[in-house]
């Protein structure tokens, strides 16, 4: 089964677990099979129209998803999500 | 001004004795456990204010203080009891800290306050608390202006060791408006709102211009990408050093992808990817710090930079650092580091450690 990284802010609807292992062939459905165990987990990474949140990352291994299938990426039983908050800003 | 236009009449007409109203043993024994550090822009006018300030706080009974040597004989003069301290560093809390500037709008003084909190004494451990204190002229100020400045500044000090009036977060004192009240004050979260620990964690600034190695990583990066900005870590490893890394700035790719949700490119927007800090924690490395460029603008923490940082006021990284580094025509300008004030829930830059000048228009070339 994935796994997925659960960041510090988000430990408290995982019952402080840093990780945990989900079921599903995609991120998107690992995302869900853990909001099914961790209810409120999906809200604080989804927006409103289902897209990733602009200040959270969802890694599958060391690649944003954005730059993948998004949440269709495919996921294996061996591999890793990580969900980790956005380090970005700028000038002005 | 109703005030003598001289700095060095001002500083005469307020090195006198202060009876300071409602002083009682405790305060006055606050006081005299106190370190002032008193730090000033090349102004004259921030220069005499922060003369100002350590006189009316020696004459109200200062037990230490650090100040720059072209005046600070004068405060033994004043009060010989007073202990000259030659460097900051070397002061045991409580230590209370000034900036004094010279502002377009009229100056402002930037105070930190470390160790204090009522009944506060020498080593004792407490919260850190900063304080801003703007007088809002509407042209910079004048040397009849310092006065106002060092006086209300160091007031804010003398009000908060007497237990009389807590150090507020801000202080505006706008004399354009003469129906305003004299002071308005945004009053500090009260104790047990929130954390009371300080964001405000003076020593890694110092601790990262006193690695040459990861300076070198910060300027040479900095330069390089520029007109792009640049952006890496600062990080801990296991045996307490701190190490510098530079990351490639991903924000273009982000931009091609998706130009509604990244509109800014790499000319002023920087995106890491942020599994290089699972990647130094498997090398035993912690995050403290992170750092970007600004191209031809200041080392200030921007808007963008507060809301990709702390959207909603929640920090996304607690307890981690913000460097800002200014490079103006490819070369670096101004550099500034910023924590997160659980109080005031902002940002607050650094003061240096070794001058308690908030850093931000020193070059390091």
């Amino acid at each position: 089964m994935p796994t997925i990284k659960i960041p510090t802010p988000l430990r408290k609807f995982t019952a402080e677990k840093a990780e945990i292992e989900v079921g599903g062939a995609t991120v998107g459905e690992a995302l869900t099979a853990a909001d099914a165990v961790h209810p409120g987990l999906l809200a604080k990474i989804l927006d409103d129209e289902g897209k990733i949140r602009r200040f959270i990352n969802v890694y599958a291994g060391d690649e944003d998803v954005r730059f993948l299938d998004g949440l269709q990426t495919a996921v294996g039983t061996k591999d890793e999500i990580s969900i980790i908050p956005a380090i970005a800003g700028g000038a002005a | 001004m109703p005030f003598a236009r001289d700095p060095a009449q001002l500083v005469e007409r307020y090195g006198r004795q202060l009876l300071v109203l409602g002083a009682d043993f405790d305060g006055q024994q606050r006081l005299h456990h106190l370190a002032a550090v008193f730090g000033a822009d090349a102004s004259p006018v921030a220069q005499a204010a922060a003369e100002v300030a350590a006189r009316y706080l020696v004459g109200a009974g200062l037990g230490r203080a650090v100040a720059p040597s072209a005046w600070s004989a004068g405060l033994v003069e004043q009060d010989r009891a007073l202990r000259l301290l030659d460097d900051p560093a070397l002061a045991d809390p409580p230590v209370a800290q000034f900036w004094f500037a010279v502002r377009p709008y009229g100056a402002s003084v930037d105070v930190a306050l470390t160790d204090a909190g009522p009944g506060w004494q020498a080593g004792a451990t407490g919260p850190a608390r900063v304080a801003t204190l703007r007088l809002d002229l509407g042209a910079p100020a004048e040397a009849g202006d310092a006065v106002t400045l060092g006086a209300l500044a160091a007031d804010l000090i003398v009000q908060d060791a007497l237990a009389l009036e807590p150090l507020p977060a801000l202080v505006n004192v706008d004399w354009r408006d003469p129906t305003a009240p004299a002071v308005a004050k945004v009053p500090r979260a009260t104790e047990g709102s929130g954390p009371t620990a300080p964001a405000w964690a003076p020593g890694l600034l110092a601790e990262w211009r006193g690695s040459p190695e990861a300076v070198a990583v910060v300027v040479a990066e900095c330069q390089a990408r520029y007109p792009l900005e640049a952006c890496g870590l600062l990080l801990r490893d296991a045996g307490g050093a701190l190490i510098a890394t530079a990351a490639p700035n991903l924000q273009d790719r982000y931009h091609a992808i998706d130009p509604a949700a990244y509109p800014r490119t790499a000319r002023t927007a920087y995106k890491l990817n942020e599994r290089l800090i699972a990647k130094a924690a498997d090398a035993g490395q912690t995050l403290v710090g992170i750092w970007h460029s600004h191209c031809d603008a200041g080392a200030y923490f921007s808007g963008e930079d507060v809301r990709c940082a702390a959207p909603n006021d929640q920090p996304l990284y607690p307890g981690v650092a913000y460097l800002v580094c200014s490079v103006v025509g490819g070369r670096l300008a101004g550099i500034r580091m910023y924590h997160w004030d659980e109080v005031r829930l902002a940002f607050a830059a650094e003061l240096d450690a070794t001058t308690a000048a908030p850093v931000q228009e020193q070059s390091q070339d």
